[in-house]
């Protein structure tokens, strides 16, 4: 037993070195002022720990820096989706929005109680349903072995909050699984890209960097549809943009 | 189809750019014009050969201007002189339409260079309003109005003026003409292109005038507020006879502009467009690329002023830009283009954005101003690392302080897990399991409840059972004995307690009569009742006899006992 625990840890040491390597080289190469060595770095030490939220933040101050403002989006939602309540994040993001466009603003996926609640994994909240489950257990047993009626009351209002607690948590942690899971949007990371209509043609409408497209199906290659900020749907190139 | 070709050789030159890009360019000048309005149209080319022009309209009658010149220019991206040929024809269009003039071609050594196309929008004469015409002026035997396009403009917009003669003989000449233009506060542009005199007939307020138009102008009054143009003399002859008229002035109301122009507002009132062109966007750090904005339009762009350039920090102009104007004046005021070139050092590297030049107009069809703006270029600057930047000046270091900072790197990382115990055997059972857990307790305390009470009651009975076995042998040994009540007490309270321990009672309280004689007839038992119900009432009459019922002891004993086997107890 121990013999495969040495093992394990032996293996996924070097990744944990290479992946912090990549990092602090990245940080480096920023103070620098050599972004695209930078983006190549924090690139690099996402492949090892892709869900790092320092390495997308990172990664998306590089983007911005090089005028790369598409990308520096995307990183920046990236690094939201991970951390939901991130403020830091979602001042770049506003930042980037306005390198692009001073008009332009940015509506984040989720409101503020949204964000406030999915900061916490889904796990967090999992773990704090189980605690509600176990606490209304234990008040409806105290419930029925208590002969006083001021107790018994009690142990009513108790359970009231436990079990309704319990039906919240576990609808949060729905929620905020499905939002860490989900791929539903993309960013359209080129200046200006051409969209399709039905029958593939070349339509006349174009769509501008930084532009947050809502996936109308789960394609991963060719022309997908997708819908606009104003509504509009189109078919695009999988090319000109990065999911979220 | 009238076709003429037009040609000119020119003259060789001392310089031969033989890299240079060979250009033909045809152009003309007004795009928007009117007929009747003289248009002129440009062949320019730095090849040297001969220049054909085709395809004029054949509503395109010849004007008396035309030339031809060349010119040297440098190229800065190559740093050569290349000379420029140009050759220009002047002319009126005599119908309206839309026109397209071109291709013009250059024949050099055996082959045919070709131009652009242009196309060349003519619409009707501008209708002419005249100035007051009194009663007394038509009982002369001639008279002079002003005639106006426009009674109301903005401050900077052109109005077309021009002095009309109504004469009831037909002239021939005029003479010691003074025109409404003169000792007027205004900028006034001629578009009379003839002397001649073009008497036509015309019948005004029912009487037959020739007339005629003269000294037609656009001008740009000066300031705000009503301005009077006029009034004009001239002596209209017939031969050598002739008549002395003088016009009535004409009153045109200039409008101020609006208040807060754009910060980008360069005096411009008509309508304009801005290009940019940039002589290169890939440059080393240090040097100079030619940046040439052009604002093209009409209306007064002969006042425009210079655009104001907000350059980003690392781009700086070196001189004063080279203005360079072609400008043609006509019924929609100044039309042209009006260039101005820049010298442009770059101290930075790297890919460097450009951003959009913007000017503003005032645009007096919309009667707003407009804001109009170039594209965007991005330079990219090659690394020099001999260049020297100079010192900041101050206002680098302004831009300094009040640049947005960059935010903070993260030094650390922060890994988060995507897998959610949500949904998951674990969370479920954790979920679940806690709850299942207090249903089973509490059934298992409640059937321990329930169990521990039964054992108390059995204890409960089996103890009335054995109280019961006592009463019956305290009655038995009292048969006997005296006193009678004793003896009857006994009785009864034996009855009671049979009776509990049937209807299986477990509080310590008194069985009443009644509910014996009804529990008995629940049962179904009648018979049984009235026995008990005798046997009772034969215990309360025999406990209080003093003797006299003695004889009933043995007998409500029997009785008592036949009871409890009725109750099989």
């Amino acid at each position: 037993m121990r013999k495969w625990i040495v093992n394990i840890f032996m293996a996924v040491l070097p990744l944990t070195v290479i992946a912090g390597s990549n990092f602090d080289e990245g940080i480096k190469a920023f103070e620098k002022k050599e972004y695209n060595t930078a983006i190549e770095k924090f690139k690099a030490s996402l492949e090892v720990t892709p869900n790092d939220v320092a390495s997308y933040y990172n990664l998306g101050l590089a983007h911005h820096e090089s005028k790369s403002y598409g990308d520096a989006i995307w990183s920046f939602e990236k690094a939201l989706k991970l951390s939901p309540s991130d403020a830091a994040a979602k001042q770049a993001i506003e930042r980037s929005y306005a390198a692009i466009d001073p008009k332009k603003t940015w509506v984040p996926q989720l409101n503020r109680l949204q964000s406030a609640l999915y900061g916490f994994s889904g796990s967090t909240w999992s773990i704090i349903a189980i605690a509600f489950s176990v606490l209304l257990s234990v008040c409806l047993i105290l419930f029925t072995r208590s002969k006083n009626l001021s107790s018994k009351r009690l142990y009513v209002a108790l359970s009231t909050f436990c079990l309704v607690s319990l039906v919240c948590s576990a609808i949060i942690a729905n929620g905020s699984a499905g939002y860490a899971s989900a791929t539903n949007y993309a960013i359209v990371t080129q200046k200006s890209i051409n969209t399709f209509k039905s029958d593939k043609k070349v339509s006349s409408a174009e769509l501008h960097e930084g532009e947050r497209l809502l996936l109308l199906d789960q394609k991963k290659t060719g022309l997908i549809n997708v819908s606009s900020s104003s509504g509009d749907t189109y078919y695009i190139e999988v090319k000109d943009v990065a999911f979220i | 189809m009238l076709n003429r070709i037009l040609s000119i050789l020119v003259i060789a030159v001392c310089f031969s750019g033989t890299a240079q890009k060979k250009q033909v360019v045809l152009s003309v000048t007004p795009k928007d014009a009117e007929v009747g309005e003289n248009v002129v149209i440009t062949v320019e080319t730095n090849i040297k050969g001969e220049i054909a022009l085709d395809n004029l309209p054949s509503s395109f009658n010849y004007g008396a201007s035309s030339g031809s010149q060349m010119y040297q220019r440098m190229d800065y991206s190559t740093g050569k002189v290349i000379t420029y040929y140009s050759i220009s024809q002047s002319g009126v269009i005599t119908k309206p339409g839309t026109f397209k003039i071109g291709p013009a071609y250059v024949k050099s050594r055996g082959r045919a260079y070709s131009s652009n196309t242009v196309s060349l929008n003519v619409s009707k004469k501008t209708p002419m309003s005249n100035g007051t015409v009194t009663q007394a002026m038509l009982n002369e035997p001639a008279f002079g109005v002003i005639q106006t396009n426009k009674s109301s403009v903005y401050e900077g917009e052109p109005v077309v003026v021009s002095a009309k003669i109504y004469a009831k003989y037909q002239p021939t000449n005029i003479y010691n003409y003074n025109s409404f233009v003169q000792a007027k506060a205004l900028e006034a542009h001629s578009l009379s292109r003839s002397v001649r005199l073009k008497v036509q007939e015309e019948t005004f307020k029912g009487i037959n005038y020739f007339t005629f138009e003269h000294d037609k102008h656009v001008i740009f009054p000066l300031g705000t507020g009503n301005f009077d143009l006029g009034p004009y003399t001239v002596d209209v002859l017939q031969g050598p006879n002739g008549y002395s008229v003088t016009s009535g002035n004409v009153a045109i109301r200039i409008k101020p502009l609006p208040a807060n122009p754009p910060a980008d507002f360069i005096g411009g009132v008509g309508q304009f467009t801005i290009e940019r062109q940039l002589d290169t966007t890939e440059i080393k750090q240090g040097d100079v690329f030619v940046m040439q904005i052009v604002i093209e339009g009409s209306g007064n762009i002969q006042n425009i002023l210079e655009p104001t350039l907000q350059l980003p920090k690392g781009f700086q102009i070196y001189g004063d830009p080279v203005v360079s104007e072609n400008i043609t004046y006509g019924a929609r005021g100044a039309e042209g283009i009006v260039s101005y070139e820049y010298n442009v050092q770059v101290s930075k590297y790297g890919d460097l954005l450009f951003p959009a030049t913007t000017v503003s107009y005032f645009d007096p069809k919309k009667e707003q101003y407009v804001q109009v703006e170039t594209e965007e270029n991005t330079i990219s600057v090659t690394l020099d690392e001999s260049f020297i930047t100079s010192e900041p000046s101050e206002d680098e270091n302004m831009d300094e302080a009040f640049a947005e900072p960059i935010p903070e790197l993260r030094k650390k990382k922060e890994i988060r897990t995507t897998d959610t115990l949500y949904g998951s055997p674990v969370f479920w059972s954790g979920v679940s399991v806690p709850l299942l857990c207090a249903f089973f307790f509490l059934i298992f305390t409640r059937r321990r409840e329930q169990s521990a009470d039964k054992i108390e009651a059995r204890q409960v009975i089996k103890q009335k059972d054995k109280e019961l076995g006592d009463h019956v042998a305290k009655s038995k040994s009292l048969i006997a004995t005296d006193p009678n009540d004793e003896f009857f007490s006994s009785i009864e309270t034996g009855l009671r307690k049979a009776f509990e321990v049937k209807m299986n009672i477990q509080q310590e309280r008194i069985l009443g009569k009644d509910e014996v004689s009804d529990y008995l007839i629940k049962t179904g038992e009648i018979e049984l009742s009235s026995r008990v119900q005798k046997l009772f009432r034969t215990c309360e009459e025999s406990r209080y006899a003093h003797g006299a019922m003695d004889g009933l002891r043995q007998p409500s004993f029997d009785e008592f006992q036949s009871i409890l086997k009725a109750l099989k107890l």
